[in-house]
């Protein structure tokens, strides 16, 4: 995962008071409505005013269960989860038998990032998009490069309040094509990139998921009809990395990829290679295989350089040498578009297209030199190029 | 607990020698053995011993604790308290009893578990006595922290908040005065943030939890309230919360501070916690005490199956959901986990 932000609302975003104060106010209309339902459900017992530091909606994807808990259907964690008790994501929360997000309209961090910060390298190149995240995870990385969001709860980040109305205004004032829904994990405040993405189809804004994956298929099939593009992070691929790295199983992952792969939708996939951890050249060569046999040549796949973090300290960056074998694998595999991520300078930063193999479009870091095409094809040859190009 | 032809949970003491364990202490019969402030033998690991091994003060009384979230009489369960930690430490008088595990010079923290609301948290009279304790033992108000997670879950439960004057300061983490720290401490498979409350602001720690159901972990009790301390807990609930409980635990920071944890009984709750359920409640009307957390959550697990065997509830094992943590924190070396070793020193 090449993204990395701090928990704080950008200075630019951050001075337009009138959004925000517009934006505070729709959410103490919200919020005034949940409490009056958790009285109600609670008895005598008054109920304080809500915590401000909250983003509270109905949440959707879960089912009740007996004696007030609810079984959590959005992600493959399944969380059951007791009154006033959260899910293992810690933003989602059973508040007497209604199971509620806690982050919506709350992001942590709000930028206006190039795409390729995605990383999206066949989507819109040299556009930015307004990106955004609010606290929670519904895997645990060891590795996590943004864990002072994505492991923390609502109320331990410093958030604002901004509604999906006020978001698509902002990435028009900002002249964003997309609005990324990045940094944590989006499909832990599913209903508010839900909302967010349907509002910014309708204005003609682009929404792109920035996301692990981990997801089931029903939520994941309502979400791809308001994405414009999608990057998954395919952590590793051995179940035993997702099991003791992330928390999470590989399996529902690779079948994100595939549901992902028959929308018709465009996506990237990320590989963070961590050193001795998933680096192997047989780990690397099953994962290309199957990527290729699964979703076809036409996958960017990006194997991004590791730098220490979080709980995972004790292990070097990654060698430039693995991830140019990571390359050259997926290439084995007959994949036509890999690329070295987060070392830049690298000439795998660029696309080259299969046809010619001439240099299409020439990437410094998240700047774009130069870009050699004609529409979506290949300036040179010709060749149709997979991606959104405009 | 159950009946002889029902399937006993592994880990639980049997309901006959439960009673009998209580009789003989309430005679007078037990030796004091490991009790009292010296070292266990066969104390904890990594140079912690535990205190009291073993041991787990209990005090009930007819009538208290009726109403949930209801007054109680505070000068009683002061009386109570003092009473236990005269039982747990072997000292005189109850003054002496505080004296011998709050030295007047330390910073005592009380961690609260407020999460269900003012009908099954500690009582305010409780954490009352347990600060006019404090007093008696000389340790200074404005040295004791009333804390848990949030200063809503404390207002909520009817506590002030407080930061500074002259009684003792009562907030949450979140209060501007606390917060967690930056780096993440770990402990076996648990990797958190601290509390700031716990780490820079205490020297001494008294955990204080109720007698209730918890539908992941099994029991709350006492241990299982650390989970306030770190900023992640959701993180940690995965199979029935072992070995998470008993890592948490173990870290030195937690160890080195934990003195003394007493679990508010006088409502209890056997199934539906954490939250609060009144048609699982019922009126257990007394106080737990252990200088060995292991051991109080022992006996506070069996009083709860006990009561869900007499309202007809599954055990906690067939629930899926047998704190097994409480095992592991044993064997860990934080306290008698062995149903029995455990033994009960009723009084009042």
């Amino acid at each position: 995962m090449a993204e990395r932000k701090c928990p704080v609302v950008s200075s630019t975003l951050r001075e337009d008071r009138r959004l925000l104060l517009r934006s505070l106010l729709g959410g103490a209309c919200l919020l005034g409505a949940r409490s009056t339902l958790a009285a109600a459900d609670r008895g005598r017992e008054p109920q304080a005013a809500e915590d401000p530091r909250l983003g509270v909606a109905p949440a959707k994807y879960f089912r009740t269960l007996d004696e007030l808990r609810v079984e959590c259907t959005l992600c493959p964690r399944g969380c059951r989860v007791a009154d006033l008790e959260r899910g293992y994501c810690g933003v989602r929360e059973n508040r007497g038998g209604h199971y509620v997000t806690l982050v919506h309209s709350r992001p942590c961090a709000m930028h206006n990032d190039p795409i390729e910060k995605k990383p999206l390298f066949h989507y819109l190149p040299g556009s930015t998009a307004l990106s955004l995240g609010t606290a929670g995870c519904n895997m645990e990385c060891r590795f996590c490069q943004n864990w002072r969001m994505a492991q923390f709860r609502p109320e331990q980040v410093q958030s604002q309040a901004v509604g999906p109305g006020e978001l698509v205004r902002l990435a028009g004032r900002e002249n964003s094509s997309s609005i990324a829904f990045t940094y944590s994990e989006p499909v832990v405040f599913f209903e508010y990139m839900l909302d967010t993405a349907v509002r910014a189809r309708k204005d003609g804004v682009g929404s792109v998921m920035i996301s692990n994956g981990y997801i089931n298929q029903e939520p994941l099939l309502e979400l791809v009809k308001t994405l414009s593009a999608v990057k998954i992070d395919l952590k590793a691929f051995s179940d035993r990395f997702y099991r003791e790295m992330c928390s999470g199983k590989l399996e529902p992952v690779l079948e994100t990829l595939k549901t992902l792969g028959r929308s018709g939708i465009w996506f990237e996939i990320v590989v963070l290679v961590l050193p001795t951890e998933n680096d192997s050249r047989d780990e690397l060569l099953r994962m290309c295989r199957w990527i290729a046999a699964n979703l076809g040549p036409d996958v960017p796949v990006h194997f991004t350089r590791f730098q220490p973090m979080y709980k995972v300290r004790n292990l070097p960056s990654t060698p430039v040498s693995t991830l140019e074998m990571a390359h050259a694998v997926a290439r084995e595999c007959g994949l036509h578009f890999p690329y070295v991520g987060n070392v830049p300078g690298h000439p795998t930063e660029s696309t080259f297209c299969p046809g010619c193999s001439k240099r299409v479009i020439h990437r410094v870091g998240f700047r774009i030199l130069e870009k050699r095409m004609d529409g979506g094809a290949c300036g040179g040859c010709g060749r149709p190029l997979p991606g959104i190009w405009s | 607990m159950g009946t002889p032809d029902r399937q006993e949970p592994r880990t639980a003491i049997s309901r006959r020698r439960f009673i009998e364990a209580a009789a003989l202490a309430a005679g007078g019969m037990l030796v004091q053995g490991g009790g009292g402030t010296a070292p266990a033998a066969d104390g904890g690991a990594a140079g912690y011993p535990v205190q009291g091994r073993g041991e787990v003060a209990l005090t009930r009384g007819s009538g208290v604790g009726k109403e949930p979230g209801g007054p109680v009489d505070r000068q009683l369960l002061q009386r109570w308290l003092g009473e236990m930690l005269m039982a747990l430490t072997g000292a005189a008088a109850a003054g002496d009893a505080w004296s011998a595990l709050f030295p007047r010079q330390k910073r005592v923290g009380i961690k609260l578990n407020c999460l269900a609301g003012p009908r099954l948290a500690p009582r305010r009279e409780l954490v009352q006595a347990i600060v006019r304790g404090l007093g008696a033992a000389g340790v200074p108000a404005e040295r004791i922290i009333v804390w848990e997670r949030s200063d809503r879950e404390l207002q909520r439960c009817g506590f002030t908040i407080s930061t500074g004057g002259s009684g003792p300061r009562v907030y949450g983490t979140d209060n501007p005065a606390a917060g967690y720290e930056e780096r993440i401490r770990t402990s076996g498979r648990v990797g958190s943030c601290f509390s700031r409350i716990l780490t820079e602001q205490c020297d001494l720690l008294i955990n204080v939890g109720v007698l209730k159901d918890h539908d992941l972990a099994g029991v709350s009790v006492g241990l299982k309230n650390l989970y306030g301390v770190i900023h992640n807990p959701n993180k940690y609930h995965d199979n029935a919360c072992d070995p998470y409980v008993a890592d948490l635990a173990a870290h030195p920071l937690i160890r080195q501070r934990l003195r003394l944890t007493i679990c508010d009984g006088t409502t209890a709750q056997c199934q539906g916690g954490p939250a609060f359920q009144a048609g699982y409640c019922w009126n257990f009307g007394g106080l737990l005490a252990g200088l060995d957390p292991v051991a109080l959550d022992r006996a506070g697990a069996v009083l709860i199956e006990e009561r869900r065997a007499e309202v007809g509830l599954p055990t906690l094992g067939q629930s899926e959901r047998e704190p097994a943590w409480i095992t592991t924190a044993g064997r860990l070396g934080l306290g008698e986990s062995r149903q029995e070793k455990i033994r009960i020193r009723e009084v009042g």
